[in-house]
């Protein structure tokens, strides 16, 4: 059985709705939290009691918005282009492979590799072929 | 009206710039004078106020200190200081929140008026 007073509950219920980084969650709780204490009793109210006068977790993440909005659209601009920066690398590093696997595969079996006479087995047949043409 | 339909409607940073030009206070203590004052009309949620309180802040219109609590158990408390930047904000919000004011009361007399005549 948890021993969570209302303040853990409420602290609780809101993290479950934050967005941001961990240390931005981590800051806004500990607003919040500051905040929480500061009304007289709240760690022996009911979370009902405490919703009322503090406002719901909703409320909260609502007048969160136009504080930290701009930091997590910016932070979630970072996000994006971070993702995209690895997405093109992986690209880059994946063309690069290609094209070193190219030269290395031209570099040790010659450009026409896999077409013909690049086997003993068919530079038997080519032989053969010849002594063929030969005989006749 | 729920109670963030009814914040929008309250000059919320001019209430709590006038309570703190009267003393200095910390949140939970506005909340109270606020309802108190207006008869449990604005009754508006202490996270509302502490972070119209934090954008007042971030403007620099007002500052904090904390003052330890008075009992051994009793939590330090983040009280609330007018600083000058504020009064020609606070003057603006006036002029504002008069005008608009001014403007309804105009509207609902010129509408009470044209419903009495018809």
């Amino acid at each position: 059985m948890s021993t969570s007073n209302a303040v853990d509950v409420y602290l609780d219920k809101l993290g479950k709705h934050l967005t941001g980084s961990r240390q931005q969650k981590k800051n806004a709780l500990a607003e919040c939290k500051r905040m929480l204490l500061e009304v007289p009793g709240s760690e022996a109210m009911t979370i009902d009691q405490l919703e009322s006068i503090v406002g719901t977790p909703a409320d909260v993440l609502e007048n969160l918005a136009p504080n930290l909005s701009v930091e997590l659209a910016h932070e979630a601009s970072h996000k994006e282009r971070f993702r995209r920066i690895l997405l093109g690398v992986c690209i880059l590093f994946g063309i690069v492979i290609l094209v070193l696997g190219t030269i290395f595969v031209i570099d040790t079996y010659g450009a026409n590799h896999g077409y013909y006479n690049d086997s003993p087995a068919m530079e038997g047949i080519f032989q053969s072929s010849q002594d063929a043409v030969d005989i006749y | 009206m729920n109670s963030a339909e009814f914040t929008k409607k309250v000059p919320l940073e001019l209430l709590c710039l006038l309570l703190l030009e009267e003393r200095d206070m910390y949140g939970y203590e506005m909340m109270l004078e606020l309802r108190n004052r207006s008869e449990g009309i604005i009754d508006i949620s202490l996270a509302t106020i502490y972070f119209t309180l934090k954008r007042l802040v971030e403007m620099k219109c007002i500052s904090t200190y904390d003052v330890p609590g008075g009992r051994a158990n009793e939590r330090s408390r983040q009280y609330y200081h007018l600083e000058p930047p504020a009064k020609p904000y606070m003057s603006e919000l006036q002029a504002i929140y008069d005008r608009a004011l001014r403007g309804v009361r105009l509207f609902f007399e010129v509408h009470e008026k044209m419903e009495s005549d018809a």
